[in-house]
């Protein structure tokens, strides 16, 4: 009976308007909005802070506060260096990455129609592959006896192997770069596809060329996606304790992998925490300076 | 006295087509230096599509594009001395007004200090002066859009294409752009190739229309001729109410043409009826307002009628009357409105009587 059923379904409306809109169901969703953040990111963070200024005597972990971690990060002979390193390494990852990513992304965002976003989803699936697999393919390619020593020794251009394609920092960089270039890629896509083609055809229909129009209309308009694209590339490498292991050898030491080696060797974790959270604040610096960068670049 | 009107661009049978689908069929058109032309018709009729094959941003797929008779289908769209103001405006907003206004300048390499000059110029010449430091967000509609218009002419170009740029706009900011773009290029002498789609707005501004339909041209002509002899029923029935009555035509009189229908025998006057042969079906056209109510001993023209609504409408009353000869047809008559009201009531009858020279015939 259609009668009926309208007024059975507007009476449920009415009742699920009346729980949506009660005081008690309100303060619960506002609650949990809060509490869920608090209790699964915030508190864990708030722990890891505190634990950097424990210390570790004899293999036991004395809950005294002290500043003797920060210290040690400080005057000991390979934190800092190594730290130094690290953030000039991943900087290079994002350079190589955003002069990558950049030229590809404006290629694809130039195609009409619906071909650009298929050519971007294929370059963004390697975004979803395990990030395992990658890294071997990656020394399958590079390694001694790998696919690119192999046909360099078949074609006669050496004799022997090169053995400094792999296991260093110009390995860590490379795989990091190719890990993480559809990164930096979608946020430049994204700036790019938000340009108005209109813009484009004013600026040629006033008698621009091709390389005046990238230089005063396209690439002021997209350079904060860019920044966005090369900041999540930063974040994402410095983090990384992985791929330095895996391809770095022992001449690829990074900070990761010294945090790493806290947690998983030394068992000194109140030291970890604080060489994490020194991590935290160069990242939370490298997000700062590029959305300072970004404003300033497009805010009028 | 002044030479005949120079041709300065000039489409021959250019045609585009997308995937395969033809939206402009074979248009000829021919835009006089100096004239405001306005490009009329319903959306995908192929008005914009001409703009942009004219611009440059569209190449067409046959067809020559002529400037002062040499082919330019292939001179780049940078080359091309128009200039164009976008539907959307289409400012740069990362730029102030100055840098807008200034970037066809500054991109041909003009120098710093004459650049500064001419844009302070352009600026005040659309009345913005002041508002160079600005940024476009920091404009309203009608402001940004004489940005856009001082970017496109500060540059000089042989022609401005305006593609639907009041669009955006409210009626009452629409009115006072239309009055100020025709000032401005009766001022810089520029010819204006002004797309829309509003009837109104063509025939204010226009020194020509061209009333486009299906990818086709319809007709070509002064405001007047395309108002009162349109060429074919299209344009009759496109501006304002229109009677349009069946006859057949028929043989050439001293005034112009005989024709006759179930409603009776006509004469129209007019030369673009000649050339029609004789025994061809045919519309006769008669606007609402030049018919006469009752008077008509001696008209050319008479009908008679019953009336069957009269209704006040402001300014003008309009009055529907049937044919006693053809009950089925509706003939609408606008009479200038009154205190003392309508000369007619409904149910008299009456004749409606109209002079050769204020109708009009055109083939079926």
């Amino acid at each position: 009976m259609p009668r009926g059923d309208g007024l059975m379904s507007a009476r449920a409306v009415e009742a699920v308007e009346a729980e949506a809109g009660s005081p008690g169901y309100r303060a619960l969703i506002t609650i949990l909005a809060y509490a869920l953040p608090v209790a699964f990111i915030l508190l864990p963070l708030i722990l890891f802070l505190i634990q950097s200024f424990f210390y570790v005597d004899h293999g036991d972990i004395v809950r005294e506060l002290t500043l003797r971690n920060y210290e040690r990060f400080f005057t000991g002979p390979a934190f800092l260096p190594v730290f130094l390193k690290t953030c000039a390494l991943c900087l290079g990852v994002a350079v190589i990455t955003v002069l990558v990513g950049y030229p590809v992304a404006l290629l694809i965002a130039s195609l009409a129609g619906r071909r650009k976003y298929v050519l971007m989803v294929i370059f963004v699936v390697p975004l979803m592959m395990s990030y395992i697999i990658k890294i071997y393919a990656i020394r399958a390619i590079l390694g001694s006896n790998g696919f690119l020593n192999r046909i360099l020794l078949f074609l006669g251009v050496i004799d022997e192997p090169l053995t400094f394609l792999i296991f260093n920092l110009q390995a860590v960089m490379l795989t990091l770069a190719v890990i993480l270039l559809p990164f930096a890629m979608l946020p430049i896509f994204i700036a790019l596809e938000r340009i108005p083609r209109s813009l484009v055809d004013a600026s040629f229909d006033l008698g621009a060329s091709g390389l005046q129009t990238f230089r005063d209309v396209i690439w002021p308009l997209s350079a904060q996606g860019t920044i966005v694209g090369g900041t999540f590339v930063f974040v994402l490498a410095i983090g990384d304790f992985i791929t330095p292991q895996m391809v770095g050898g022992a001449n690829g030491f990074t900070f990761g992998r010294i945090i790493y080696s806290q947690f998983g060797f030394a068992f000194n974790w109140p030291f970890g925490a604080a060489l994490s959270v020194i991590l935290l604040v160069a990242v939370l610096i490298a997000l700062g300076a590029g959305s300072l960068l970004a404003r300033t670049r497009h805010q009028p | 006295m002044a030479d005949a009107p120079k041709t300065l661009v000039e489409l021959r049978q250019v045609t585009r087509s997308y995937s395969g689908v033809e939206v402009l069929h074979p248009v000829d058109l021919a835009l006089r230096d100096g004239e405001f032309m306005t490009v009329l018709g319903p959306s995908g009729s192929g008005k914009t599509t001409i703009l942009r094959i004219i611009g440059g941003l569209v190449r067409p797929t046959s067809g020559a594009v002529l400037l002062d008779g040499a082919d330019i289908a292939t001179m780049p769209i940078n080359r091309r001395p128009f200039n164009t103001v976008f539907q959307d405006y289409a400012l740069f907003p990362h730029m102030t007004v100055e840098a807008n206004v200034g970037y066809g300048l500054r991109v041909r390499g003009e120098r710093r200090a004459r650049i500064r000059d001419r844009v302070a110029e352009t600026l005040s010449l659309v009345a913005l002066e002041g508002f160079g430091g600005r940024y476009p967000a920091q404009l309203s509609g009608g402001q940004q859009q004489r940005v856009a218009l001082a970017r496109a002419i500060i540059c000089e170009p042989r022609l401005i294409l305006l593609d639907e740029p009041l669009g955006a706009l409210d009626a009452a900011l629409r009115r006072q752009m239309q009055q100020f773009l025709k000032r401005l290029q009766k001022e810089i002498r520029t010819t204006f190739l002004f797309v829309t789609h509003d009837q109104e707005e063509a025939v204010t501004m226009a020194d020509r229309i061209c009333v486009m339909n299906h990818g086709r041209i319809e007709q070509i002509g002064s405001p007047e001729e395309v108002y009162y002899r349109p060429t074919n029923e299209y344009v009759a029935r496109f501006f304002g109410d229109n009677n349009l009555i069946d006859v057949s035509i028929g043989g050439v009189e001293d005034a112009g043409r005989a024709l006759a229908g179930k409603l009776g025998a006509f004469h129209c006057a007019g030369d673009s009826s000649s050339d029609i042969a004789e025994g061809r079906p045919g519309k006769l056209l008669v606007r609402p307002e030049a018919i006469v109510i009752g008077g008509g001993e001696g008209a050319d023209n008479r009908v008679r009628v019953r009336i069957e609504d009269v209704s006040f409408v402001g300014p003008v009353s309009q009055v529907l009357a049937r044919p006693l000869a053809d009950p089925g047809q509706v003939l609408m008559v606008k009479l200038q409105s009154r205190a003392a009201g309508a000369p007619v009531a409904a149910g008299e009858e009456v004749d409606l009587a109209w002079s050769a020279g204020e109708c009009h015939v055109v083939t079926a």
